[in-house]
C-alpha cells in the first residue's frame, strides 16, 4: 500500500498536523491494564506504564471492578511475548513493505494463545496490537478507487479549510502525498476530489475502524 | 596537510579568520539542480555563511561499486553543488554517513546493505531487529561485521574522489561529520543487540583485553571458563550475573567509540586540514561516551536537539552540559521544521524561544535542521524550490542579525556552580535496565502499539537508592535536577558535567555539586578525593562505602569524613520567586546584556535581583522591563526570550 520511496512533499504545517487527529480514530486509545505471566502466575502488572499490584487469583471481572480506568486486559505469558518478538524480527529478512509488517506481526498474534486481550465493552476495537491501520485505509482505498489515481481531500472546520492531502496511487500503491494538488494532478490520472466536514470525516474514519470496511467515499 | 580549518571556543577558524558557527541544513540531491542557486541565495539573505548537507550513500550507489554522482541525475551533482557553494562564497559542512537516517528508505543505506544477512546486527535471540521505519521496515545494520565496514570504506573512496578538490582552502569544505547519532538505531538499552557473530568476536577481544588472562576474568566473575569465547553475552539483568552485565555495557560503549574512531580515522589519514565532529542523539552517557568521544575520537562532540517548549528543563541540561563539558557548544541538528509523521511542527513563536532559550543557556555552535524543505520534511523557512516562507524566513533573518549585531558568540556567561552527572550510576542504571521485547514503535500513522517497558524492569534486589526512585527515564538523577531547578529560580547560573569530564575543569567553580550513590568505583573515588583537596566546596547527596562490586572501599569515605564543605551556598542567595523566570547575564565586547525566559504556558512577570545596573535597553523580544532599587521587574508573553542591553 506505501511505496517505500513515497515522497511527502509541501506539506503545510498548519494543516498537516491535523492528520494525527483523523488517524487517531483507527484506534481505540484505551487504557491496558498488561499482566505478564510466567508458568500461568503473574509477575508484573503495569496500568498506564505504572506498576500495579494484581490478586493472582481475580477474574477479568474483578479486574475491571478494580482497576476502573482499564478499558482492556492483555494477559502476556513472557516466554510466548519473547518467542514472538523474535518471529516477527526474522520477518526482516525478506523485504517487506510496511503495511505487510503490520499485517504479519498482528496475524501472528493468533499463533500465541498465550497473549489474550479482554475488553470491557465488546462494542470497543480491539487494542491496537491487533488492529492493523493500513489493512483498513487499503480496504478504504480498493473500495472506493481505481488502482490508479489521483486524489485531493478537503476537510473543513465549519467554513475553514482543517486539513487537506493530495495522494498518488498507483496500482494501489501510494507514491506521492502532498498538501496540495499538483499543478498536473489530473493529467495522467483521474483526480477524484472530495469534501468532507471534519467530524463527518472522523465518522467515517471510525466506523472503518469499527468494521465498516464498505464505507463509501 | 596543516589543519586550516579548526573548532574553538567560539566558533570556527577558517584560515585566518575566525565565524560563528551558525549553519543550517539543505540537502542537495532533493531539490532541483536548477534550484539550487536560489535556494542558497536565500539561505544567505537569513544571514548564514555555511551550509550543511548529508552525503547519501543509497542514493548515490545505483548498483554495488556503481555511483551516480551526477551522470545520470543532475540532482546528484556532488561536484557542482560544492563548486557552486564556493562561487556564492558560503561554507559547507559534509555528513557522508554511512548513517544518515534523512528519513530516507533504509535511513540511506543502500538496500542490499542492510538486507545483507552477514551485516545484520541480533536480538538475543538470534533474530535480526526489526526498525519498523514509517515507508518501509528494515534490518538494523551491525558495525561489527568488518565486511559492512569495508563496504563503508569502499563508500568512502568514492565520497573522498567527489570531495578531495574542494576542501578549504581550495573550496568550501570546512568540517565532516563522522557518521550519525551512533547509539545502535535508537534501542540504546544494554540487552537488545548486538548478539552478532561478529560483534560476540569483538565482545570476547574486548573481555581478553582488558582481562588479560581467562582466570582475572574467572576471579571477578566467580565463573569458571576456560578461555574466552566460552563467555556468553549477557541477555538481561541478573544479580549473580552483576560483574558480566556491567562489562558488557562498557563494551557496548567501548564498541561505539571503536567504530567512530575507525571512521574519524579514515577521514585523519586523508589529511584535509578539516576538523571532524559527531552529534550524538541524545544520550548524556552510555553507551555514548562523550568525554572519551571529543577527547580521543573526534575534534568535536555535538548533541542534537529536537525539543518543544514545554521540554525546557531538557533544553537547559543539555545546553550547559554541552557548555560544561565540551570545547565548543555546539548543536550539529536543532529542530527547524520536522519529519514528515511527526505532527508537531514548531510554530514560529516556538522556533523563537527554543532557538534564543538554548542560546541563554550556553550553546555557542548551530546548525538549523532543517532550513530548507525537502521530501519528509516540513515547516522550514525555506521551500524545496527556493521560496521564502515570509514567517519562518523573517525569524531567521532577524534572529541572525541580532545575534552578529551583539556579537553574541563572543560573550560569555558568568558561572560560579558546576553540577556533576555520575556516569557510573547510568552505566548502573543501564545495565539494571530491562529487556524489551516490543517489536511495535509507535509513529504518527501507528499509535499505541508498544508493550510497556515496566513490564520487564528487574526487580529491585541491589539495595541501592535509585532502585525506588520514580524516573522516567534511567539517565535521569532526581537529586541533581532538582539542584537545577533550584538554581534557576535563583537566577544562579551552572553548568553541568559528568564524573569522565576532566576534574580540572571543576577548580574554577565556587561550589562542585556531584551526584553519587551507594557504589563508586576505587579510581572516581580517588579522582573526588584529590578535587576536594583543592576545592573547598564539593557537595555530594551520598558518599559512597563501596566499589562497584560491591566490596568495601572507603577511600572517598575516610577523606570526607575530615573534610568540611559549605553546604548552605544556596541559602546565600537572597530566594527570588523567579518560578517559571529564568535569566541569564552575558558579558562581553563591553556590553552587558540579560536574556529573561518565561517557561511557562502563559503571561508571567518577576522580580529580578540585579541592583547594579541602572539601565536597560531591549534588544530583542516583546517583553516588558521595569527597573526598581534592587533590581528589575519583568513581565513576558508565554514560552518566549526577551534581551536587554543593561549597563550602571
Amino acid at each position: 500500500m506505501i511505496s517505500p520511496h513515497v515522497k511527502f512533499e509541501n506539506l503545510n504545517p498548519d494543516t498537516w498536523k491535523n492528520l494525527g487527529k483523523l488517524t487517531d480514530a483507527l484506534f481505540s486509545k484505551g487504557s491496558i491494564l498488561w499482566l505478564l505471566l510466567s508458568n500461568g502466575k503473574i509477575v508484573k502488572s503495569t496500568l498506564n506504564n505504572q506498576l500495579v499490584i494484581i490478586n493472582e487469583d481475580a477474574s477479568s471481572s474483578d479486574l475491571f471492578a478494580s482497576f476502573v480506568d482499564a478499558d482492556y486486559i492483555i494477559r502476556a505469558d513472557r516466554a510466548s511475548l519473547i518467542s514472538y518478538y523474535s518471529d516477527v524480527n526474522y520477518k526482516i529478512e525478506q523485504k517487506i513493505s510496511i503495511d505487510t509488517f503490520y499485517s504479519e506481526m498482528v496475524d501472528h498474534l493468533s499463533d500465541y494463545p498465550l497473549i489474550t486481550y479482554t475488553k470491557r465493552d465488546e462494542k470497543m476495537l480491539p487494542p491496537p496490537m491487533w488492529v492493523n491501520p493500513y489493512e483498513i485505509l487499503d480496504r478504504l482505498i480498493r473500495d472506493n478507487l481505481p488502482p490508479s489515481c489521483n486524489i485531493y481531500v478537503e476537510v473543513f472546520e465549519e467554513k475553514d479549510i482543517w486539513f487537506t492531502v493530495y495522494a498518488e496511487i498507483h496500482n494501489y500503491v501510494l507514491t506521492y502525498v502532498s498538501s496540495d494538488k499538483k499543478e498536473n494532478s489530473g493529467k495522467n490520472n483521474v483526480l477524484y476530489i472530495k469534501r468532507f466536514q471534519k467530524n463527518h470525516a472522523i465518522k467515517i474514519i471510525s466506523r472503518l475502524a469499527h468494521g465498516g470496511y464498505k464505507e463509501s467515499l | 596537510m596543516k589543519d586550516c580549518v579548526q573548532f574553538t571556543h567560539d566558533g570556527i577558524k577558517v584560515g585566518d579568520r575566525d565565524f560563528p558557527l551558525y549553519c543550517g541544513s539543505f540537502q542537495y540531491w532533493r531539490s532541483n539542480v536548477e534550484h539550487w542557486p536560489a535556494i542558497i541565495d536565500k539561505i544567505k539573505y537569513l544571514g548564514f555563511n555555511m551550509i550543511e548537507t548529508y552525503i547519501p550513500w543509497g542514493v548515490h550507489e545505483i548498483h554495488k561499486g556503481e555511483y551516480d554522482f551526477g551522470s545520470k541525475d543532475n540532482n546528484k551533482d556532488l561536484k557542482k553543488f560544492l563548486s557552486l557553494c564556493k562561487d556564492k562564497d558560503i561554507f559547507v559542512i559534509l555528513r557522508p554517513g554511512p548513517h544518515i537516517n534523512a528519513e530516507l528508505d533504509c535511513f540511506g543505506f543502500p538496500e542490499r546493505i542492510v538486507f545483507t544477512p552477514g551485516y545484520m546486527a541480533r536480538t538475543p535471540m538470534g533474530s535480526p531487529i526489526v526498525y519498523p521505519y514509517a515507508t518501509r521496515p528494515f534490518p538494523i545494520p551491525s558495525y561489527a561485521s568488518e565486511e559492512f565496514m569495508a563496504e563503508v570504506f569502499c563508500y568512502f573512496d568514492e565520497v573522498y574522489n567527489q570531495i578531495k578538490d574542494f576542501v578549504f582552502p581550495n573550496g568550501p569544505v570546512i568540517s565532516l561529520q563522522i557518521d550519525n547519532e551512533y547509539c545502535y538505531f535508537f534501542r540504546d538499552k544494554a540487552y537488545i543487540l548486538d548478539y552478532s557473530e561478529a560483534n560476540i568476536l569483538l565482545y570476547h577481544n574486548y573481555l581478553e583485553k582488558s582481562y588479560k588472562c581467562i582466570e582475572n576474568l574467572n576471579d571477578h566473575y566467580h565463573s569458571a571458563f576456560d578461555s574466552f569465547h566460552e563467555v556468553s553475552p549477557p541477555t538481561g539483568f541478573s544479580l549473580p550475573n552483576m560483574a558480566k552485565c556491567y562489562d558488557w555495557v562498557v563494551f557496548k560503549e567501548n564498541s561505539i567509540l571503536e567504530t567512530l574512531g575507525r571512521i574519524s580515522k579514515y577521514w585523519k589519514e586523508k589529511e584535509m586540514g578539516i576538523p571532524v565532529f559527531h552529534n550524538v542523539a541524545y544520550q548524556y552517557y552510555t553507551p555514548i561516551n562523550m568525554n572519551e568521544l571529543e577527547t580521543d575520537i573526534v575534534d568535536l562532540a555535538g548533541m542534537d536537539m529536537y525539543l518543544y517548549p514545554n521540554q525546557f528543563k531538557e533544553i537547559r541540561r543539555k545546553a550547559k552540559y554541552l557548555a560544561g563539558s565540551s570545547r565548543l557548544a555546539f548543536v550539529p541538528e536543532f529542530i527547524s521544521g520536522v519529519w514528515f509523521d511527526n505532527l508537531n511542527p514548531p510554530t514560529i513563536d516556538n522556533q523563537e524561544f527554543l532557538t534564543l532559550y538554548a542560546l541563554m543557556h550556553g550553546i555557542k555552535a548551530i546548525n538549523f535542521y532543517m532550513l530548507v524543505e525537502r521530501d519528509r520534511w516540513f515547516g522550514c523557512p525555506i521551500s524545496v524550490t527556493g521560496k521564502a516562507n515570509e514567517a519562518y524566513c523573517n525569524l531567521f533573518h532577524d534572529l541572525l542579525a541580532f545575534l552578529k549585531d551583539i556579537k553574541f558568540w563572543e560573550l560569555q556567561r558568568s558561572v560560579s556552580i558546576a553540577l556533576v552527572k555520575n556516569y557510573e550510576l547510568g552505566r548502573f542504571k543501564a545495565l539494571y535496565s530491562e529487556a524489551d521485547f516490543s517489536p511495535f514503535k509507535s509513529n504518527a500513522f501507528v499509535n499505541g502499539m508498544d508493550i510497556p517497558s515496566n513490564l520487564f524492569r528487574p526487580e529491585p534486589c541491589l539495595d541501592l537508592f535509585f532502585e525506588k526512585e520514580d524516573c522516567k527515564h534511567w539517565a535521569e538523577e532526581l537529586w541533581l535536577e532538582k539542584i537545577e531547578d533550584t538554581l534557576s529560580q535563583n537566577g544562579i547560573d551552572y553548568n553541568v558535567m559528568d564524573t569522565n569530564s576532566d576534574f580540572t575543569k571543576l577548580e574554577k567553580y565556587g561550589v562542585v555539586y556531584i551526584s553519587s550513590f551507594e557504589r563508586m568505583s576505587k579510581t572516581l573515588q580517588e579522582k573526588i578525593v584529590k578535587l576536594m583537596k583543592v576545592h573547598p566546596s564539593v557537595i555530594m547527596n551520598c558518599i559512597p562505602t563501596q566499589d562497584l562490586d560491591g566490596h568495601d572501599c572507603m577511600t572517598l569515605s575516610d577523606f570526607y569524613s575530615h573534610y568540611e564543605p559549605d553546604k548552605q551556598y544556596l541559602e546565600k542567595f537572597k530566594k527570588q520567586n523567579l518560578a517559571d523566570i529564568e535569566y541569564v547575564q552575558y558579558h562581553g565586547n563591553g556590553s552587558s546584556y540579560i536574556f529573561v525566559a518565561n517557561t511557562s504556558s502563559f503571561p508571567n512577570s518577576g522580580a529580578i535581583s540585579i541592583p547594579f545596573y541602572t539601565k536597560a535597553t531591549k534588544v530583542w523580544g516583546t517583553g516588558q522591563l521595569a527597573i526598581e532599587a534592587d533590581g528589575f521587574s519583568v513581565a513576558l508573553s508565554p514560552y518566549s526570550v526577551s534581551v536587554w542591553e543593561v549597563s550602571e
